[in-house]
């Protein structure tokens, strides 16, 4: 069961990230579709990581993957100092968000486990976040704040659905 | 000891992350240029307004040498200005005739510097708005200081002679015959190289170095330093002199940038573009 999990994650990592260099990263919104918009789907991967991460390697597991999406993005130090900070900050916002009765330890952060409005306010505030220090980085001065902001929700909307669409269909309900 | 453990069992992710951000940020602004750019322009700010005021506090305690200074200074224009035939440091007549006028002086101040790397850099608090850009000279009462190498709305970076890539020309004054100075010990603030200076042109301990004039930087015949040491074996073509500086860097306070208004007339023959008419 332990090591099931820790290679579905890496499975996963791997999978996502990837996904993200090789064909997100290539989609350029233009014409139709909102030209604030960038396709980023990799901060599903903090979302699902088992609950029990320990906080330290939770970090370097947010550096490296940053550091990988910065080298394909040409952004060093960018993605990698967003992803930093959401894996810092993702064990006060499970504990803000604790819900009745605990976290089960082998359960995945999933809406079939702790239900479909308590998954969407955790996704959303991690993903939202996330987003948001990402262009922070990206834009680096408080004059172009207008912008991260509106970055930050153009993206959002993706980046949600397509968590959500993954949180729900991806996993089956695990016997409590 | 365990306490301390403890303590950072519970709090050591928290410094792990802290370390993490900046080495993030540090790679943002070292390797972004956009990011950059803003970086700067915004520790240039503020580190600007904060030595300012820091300045206006310790300005005192130097007052009086400042005031000496200045009187000096005053004293020397004061005696070009009514003999102009035995000007001090020029070598030719001042002239009163403002349209024939070819260099120009910013006064500014010295907000930040360092003298002991390899690389030296002064920050002064005048930019764009006051006429600076890049390229300019830049000089003190008592010699050359270096070269504006960026500028902002209203600071500039100056490259100082005391650089690797600083390359001045510098002339012997008693007959014309020139040089390149570079700096090569890097620990030594009070002297810099004299290096291409021609065999067969004579060079003396105790010489005058001044400005050749040679570049667009710098007007013909400001102070340098003087020969502290000079070799010459028999299979070289050229002097290698030690300069010692009259101007000592560590302890300058006020720089005056130098507009050469004729500078961009000066490249474009330089570059062999004939200037629009």
């Amino acid at each position: 069961m332990e090591t099931n999990q820790i290679g579905r994650n890496i499975i996963r990592f791997v999978v996502i990230a990837l996904l993200q260099v090789l064909v997100l990263r290539r989609i350029t919104p233009t014409g139709l579709l909102f030209p604030y918009v960038s396709f980023i789907i990799y901060p599903i991967l903090f979302v699902l990581l088992p609950y029990k991460t320990p906080k330290i390697l939770l970090l370097f597991i947010g550096l490296f993957l940053g550091l990988f999406l910065d080298f394909f993005y040409n952004t060093l130090g960018v993605h990698a100092g967003a992803c930093v900070a959401t894996a810092f900050f993702r064990p006060y916002l499970l504990e803000l968000l604790l819900p009745r009765g605990g976290y089960n330890l082998s359960h995945n952060l999933v809406p079939a486990n702790y239900g479909h409005p308590w998954f969407l306010r955790y996704a959303g505030i991690l993903v939202f976040a996330h987003l948001l220090i990402y262009f922070s980085f990206l834009l680096f001065s408080p004059i172009y704040s207008g912008q991260i902001l509106l970055r930050t929700l153009a993206s959002f909307i993706f980046s949600m659905l397509f968590i959500y669409v993954y949180g729900v269909f991806g996993f089956g309900e695990q016997p409590r | 000891m365990n306490n301390f453990i403890l303590l950072f069992v519970r709090f050591g992710h928290i410094l792990v992350f802290l370390a993490l951000e900046v080495l993030c940020i540090v790679l943002v602004v070292n390797y972004n240029e956009p990011q950059k750019e803003i970086w700067f322009n915004s520790v240039n700010i503020f580190s600007g307004s904060t030595a300012s005021v820091f300045d206006s506090w310790t300005d005192y305690f130097n007052l009086k040498e400042e005031a000496e200074k200045l009187a000096a200074e005053n004293a020397r224009l004061r005696s070009q200005l009514l003999n102009p035939a035995v000007a001090s440091n020029s070598p030719t007549p001042v002239s009163l005739d403002t349209t024939t006028q070819q260099f120009t002086y910013i006064p500014a101040k010295i907000y930040s510097k360092t003298i002991n790397q390899p690389d030296n850099y002064f920050y002064i608090d005048k930019g764009e708005n006051h006429g600076v850009t890049q390229g300019l000279g830049v000089t003190s009462s008592n010699g050359i200081v270096g070269i504006v190498a960026q500028t902002s709305s209203d600071y500039a970076k100056v490259i100082t002679i005391l650089h690797r890539q600083s390359n001045i020309s510098a002339a012997n004054s008693r007959n014309g015959a020139f040089g390149t100075l570079k700096w090569r010990d890097f620990t030594d603030y009070k002297h810099v190289q004299l290096e291409a200076y021609p065999r067969h042109e004579s060079l003396e301990k105790g010489d005058t170095i001044v400005t050749s004039g040679y570049s667009a930087h710098f007007p013909k015949g400001i102070m340098i330093g003087q020969v502290d040491t000079l070799t010459l074996s028999k299979s070289d073509y050229f002097y290698n002199a030690k300069i010692a500086l009259s101007n000592n860097l560590s302890t300058l306070q006020n720089v005056y940038v130098i507009q050469n208004l004729h500078q961009d007339q000066q490249r474009e023959i330089i570059n062999g573009n004939q200037p629009d008419r």
